[in-house]
């Protein structure tokens, strides 16, 4: 009975382990493709799948409260304003 | 005083809280505002990294491909595998099987000494190659010093939260197998939720410092 509960415990974090596997390959993998400044933002496009099947199912965040949701969009959510806030002064000063 | 000894109704649970559940809820939310706090310390490195790259691109791209690609890619596969171990360590624990908790636990500390010992040798192949900053620095022009500043700097401070990690996660192995404190879910979770995010901070860095100028 406790093999039979142990194995459903392995059964969807393996799968999303595999998942994270093939990104980080795929991920890699393209750097090697001269797309210029494209790599940088794929790759980045692919860290960011790859948090969110993290989060999401290795962190358990989709169980978590409405409460907990808020919090780990927090650290996010700071992050941009500060991104926004930088770039809106270097992307525009030309001296 | 705790009321968390084995026999009583309610094993694991602290003080204040008047159930399991809201213990559990008070662990995440806790472990989520140090986390919120921890997003912001590491993007005032990525803020860094992002302006000096825009200016100095070029410089970035020369740096960034001395960085070593293969010690980079054994390391993230060690910390997805740290990720999955500590998950079934998790709900080991929520199930109460102690034995898989518990390996799992030192599965997950020993996938993260792997990762440091990796990390040691890339220093040293880093170190034999000149790329320590100074007057013998390896690479032209100087502003590929600014990168390699940004490497030394965010791959140790994410080695010292791995370290920290690490110890941590031994700490409660230990309190479950000598049954100092009952295994529990609450416990299990605050270190699961810290583990995954220093696991989330690599997979930002591995881009950035591993994939430029390929």
């Amino acid at each position: 009975m406790k093999g039979t509960i142990s194995k459903q415990l392995w059964k969807e974090p393996a799968a999303v382990w595999l998942g994270l596997v093939v990104l980080f390959a795929i991920s890699t993998a393209s750097a090697y493709v001269p797309l210029g400044a494209f790599n940088t933002a794929l790759n980045l496009v692919f860290s960011a799948v790859m948090i969110a099947l993290l989060v999401t199912f290795l962190m358990d965040l989709r169980r978590s409260s409405v409460l907990i949701h808020i919090l780990a969009g927090a650290g996010l959510f700071w992050t941009i304003f500060l991104f926004t806030l930088t770039f809106a002064d270097y992307a525009t000063r030309h001296y | 005083m705790t009321n968390g000894a084995a026999g009583t109704l309610e094993a694991g649970l602290q003080e204040p809280w008047p159930t399991r559940a809201l213990q559990r809820e008070g662990v995440g939310v806790g472990m989520w505002i140090f986390l919120a706090s921890e997003v912001l310390f590491f993007s005032g490195l990525l803020i860094t990294y992002a302006v000096y790259r825009s200016l100095y691109a070029e410089a970035f791209r020369v740096a960034a491909a001395r960085t070593d690609i293969v010690y980079g890619a054994i390391n993230t596969m060690i910390l997805l595998t740290s990720s999955l171990t500590m998950t079934v360590a998790l709900r080991a624990a929520t199930a109460q099987l102690r034995q898989l908790a518990i390996g799992c636990l030192i599965a997950t500390a020993a996938l993260g000494l792997a990762f440091l010992a990796v990390k040691g040798l890339e220093y040293y192949g880093d170190y034999t190659k000149g790329l320590i900053l100074g007057a013998h620095f390896a690479l032209a022009p100087p502003e590929t010093q600014l990168f390699w500043m940004l490497y030394w700097v965010m791959t140790g401070v994410h080695a010292i939260h791995l370290t920290a990690g690490i110890l941590i996660v031994l700490t409660i192995a230990i309190l479950f197998e000598r049954r100092i404190v009952p295994l529990q879910a609450s416990t299990t979770e605050g270190v699961a939720i810290y583990w995954h995010f220093v696991d989330c901070v690599w997979l930002v860095l591995f881009p950035l410092l591993y994939l430029v100028g390929r």
